[in-house]
């Protein structure tokens, strides 16, 4: 017997109020299941965003999706701040990624902290930033952010997802990383000027 | 995510804070609009779908079960007040106990039952009086089922005022109640929803009060989600809804298999109509691959979508503009509309 459809619904009805956030948190910890699916539907987009971004497979991605919510609603019970169920959220999808690495041996290189001496600890001369800037934002498109971000360390990568994709604090990165906050910082200035030194390399073809 | 979105500048104030130059910050900003994979509204209802299904408590009903939810119903409070306080003017009178029945519109199918007092208005028990003949539906009647007197401890969509009356007897033209125990489905004659009439009867003397039982609204068996217990005045003679006909079936069937023939457990299969690409409806497949979707007469654009698959539009179509619409007709489930999804490597 086929199973019944069981989810209707239209474009105008997706979107969360994120300022309801908390409340709504509160109301799927007691079961409410419309509270569930209006949390579900405000973050699926960034978090299927955010495991494109480190396996940079599309599947894949909404494979890591689902196991995210899958768990998040496993653990709602126990998240205590209700004010923090993205970032919350944010970190059950990278310690998913991470897992899912474990568990089928793949996984982006892993690198030192300070193993990338190619790459310069800082900016480039202030002169030519806007020409870069542009030159770099002309060029980038999905395969060139994605082959730019699979040459940084697998810590940049982290901390460079977590910080501008999930849009995690530092903070917030540094508990998901497990480092401390000077240390997301460091990676976060490497890693981004490690993503446009490929990018610009990618632009000089 | 827009293109101002707060958090997003917030998070670049940060690394410029951080000591980021432009340059990086620009770079970060170029992150932002990395034009990934996006999900459309069906693909975040595809997920959703296999989410609940891999976590069954993750959409729990917001009101109990209807076996926590009804047991204080105020038709059965009030069924058993009303007894008790007939029973309890009885008492006055000198008498401890009052013969009930529940009684079909068939009178040889009235079931004798006794309503013993316990305290003076607190409770009343009732069961089968002693000899009484065992309720039975005559074969005859496959669609009637046995009513019970303990039927009325159970969901009783039926109230019962205890008005006193000079009436010891009801007339055969009682509107249909259904007595049904509780989370079953009231029974109906077929062809015709009704249901078996019922009534309380005493067996005293003239003069006393008399329990007559007024219809209340009649319950699905298992209430929608979101359903608020009805609720009803106990004196209330409002004739029940009748239960609305079963509409015939309209819709699309079909069976989602592998390229090599398996069938495919727990594929999603979506239909967008043909003219409104942000309206759908998803159904998953069962055990068998096969699947259901309850649709509106119309011509629809058909996906599916399985874990290891490749996805597919009806026919075999490898992207939404390569699918044929499948028309739809009222009243008619549009079977054969089949996937077969090639499989895909999960190393590719």
């Amino acid at each position: 017997m086929g199973v019944v459809p069981i989810l209707r619904g239209d474009a105008a009805s997706l979107p969360a109020p994120a300022g309801d956030e908390a409340r709504l948190v509160r109301r799927a910890r007691e079961g409410d299941p419309a509270a569930i699916e209006a949390l579900y539907l405000a973050h699926v987009d960034r978090v299927h965003r955010f495991a494109f971004s480190r396996l940079h497979d599309d599947a894949e991605a909404r494979d890591v999706a689902q196991d995210v919510f899958v768990s998040a609603l496993h653990g709602l019970p126990g998240l205590r701040a209700d004010d923090r169920f993205g970032p919350w959220l944010m970190r059950i999808a990278h310690v998913t990624i991470l897992g899912r690495w474990r568990r089928t041996g793949r996984g982006p290189r892993l690198v030192a902290l300070d193993d990338d001496p190619e790459v310069p600890d800082g900016g480039t001369d202030p002169a030519s930033h806007d020409d870069v800037a542009r030159d770099v934002q002309r060029r980038l498109d999905g395969a060139a952010i994605g082959a730019a971000l699979g040459r940084l360390t697998d810590l940049q990568q982290q901390v460079v997802t977590l910080r501008f994709i999930a849009e995690l604090s530092v903070a917030d990165t540094a508990a998901a990383v497990g480092c401390t906050q000077d240390a997301v910082k460091k990676l976060q200035r490497r890693g981004l000027a490690s993503l446009r030194m490929w990018l610009e390399r990618e632009a000089e073809g | 995510m827009s293109d101002n979105d707060p958090s997003f500048d917030h998070g670049l104030d940060q690394a410029f804070d951080h000591g980021l130059d432009r340059s990086l910050a620009e770079t970060a900003r170029g992150l932002r609009g990395w034009e990934t994979p996006a999900l459309d509204a069906s693909d975040r209802a595809a997920l959703w779908t296999a989410i609940q299904s891999r976590v069954p408590t993750s959409a729990p009903p917001p009101h109990p079960p209807a076996s926590a939810a009804r047991p204080p119903a105020p038709w059965i409070a009030a069924c058993v007040m009303a007894i008790g306080a007939l029973a309890a003017l009885l008492t006055a009178r000198g008498r401890s106990a009052v013969d009930v029945g529940v009684r079909h519109a068939d009178p040889a199918r009235t079931v004798p039952a006794e309503a013993t007092v316990v305290g003076r208005r607190s409770a009343v028990a009732l069961r089968p009086m002693p000899g009484a003949p065992p309720a039975t539906s005559p074969a005859t009647s496959p669609s009637t089922s046995p009513v019970r007197p303990a039927a009325v401890e159970h969901q009783a969509a039926a109230i019962v005022d205890a008005r006193p009356s000079p009436i010891a007897s009801l007339p055969d033209a009682e509107p249909p109640v259904a007595l049904a125990p509780n989370g079953s489905a009231p029974t109906t004659d077929a062809g015709t929803n009704r249901r078996p009439d019922a009534a309380l009867r005493r067996d005293v003397p003239a003069g006393t009060a008399r329990p007559t039982v007024t219809p209340g609204p009649v319950l699905p068996a298992h209430p929608l989600p979101g359903a608020e217990p009805p609720t009803s005045s106990p004196t209330s003679t409002a004739p029940p809804p009748t239960m609305p006909a079963a509409s015939p079936a309209t819709g699309i069937a079909g069976v989602v298999r592998s390229h090599d023939g398996r069938p495919i457990a727990h594929a999603v299969v979506r239909a967008v109509p043909e003219d409104d690409a942000a309206r759908f409806v998803v159904a998953v497949t069962d055990d068998a691959g096969a699947y259901t979707l309850d649709l509106p007469a119309g011509r629809w654009h058909v996906s599916a979508i399985a874990p290891g698959h490749a996805p597919r539009w009806w026919p075999d179509g490898a992207a939404a503009g390569e699918a044929m619409g499948v028309e739809v007709l009222e009243g008619r489930v549009t079977g054969g509309v089949d996937f077969m999804l090639p499989t895909v490597d999960a190393g590719d």
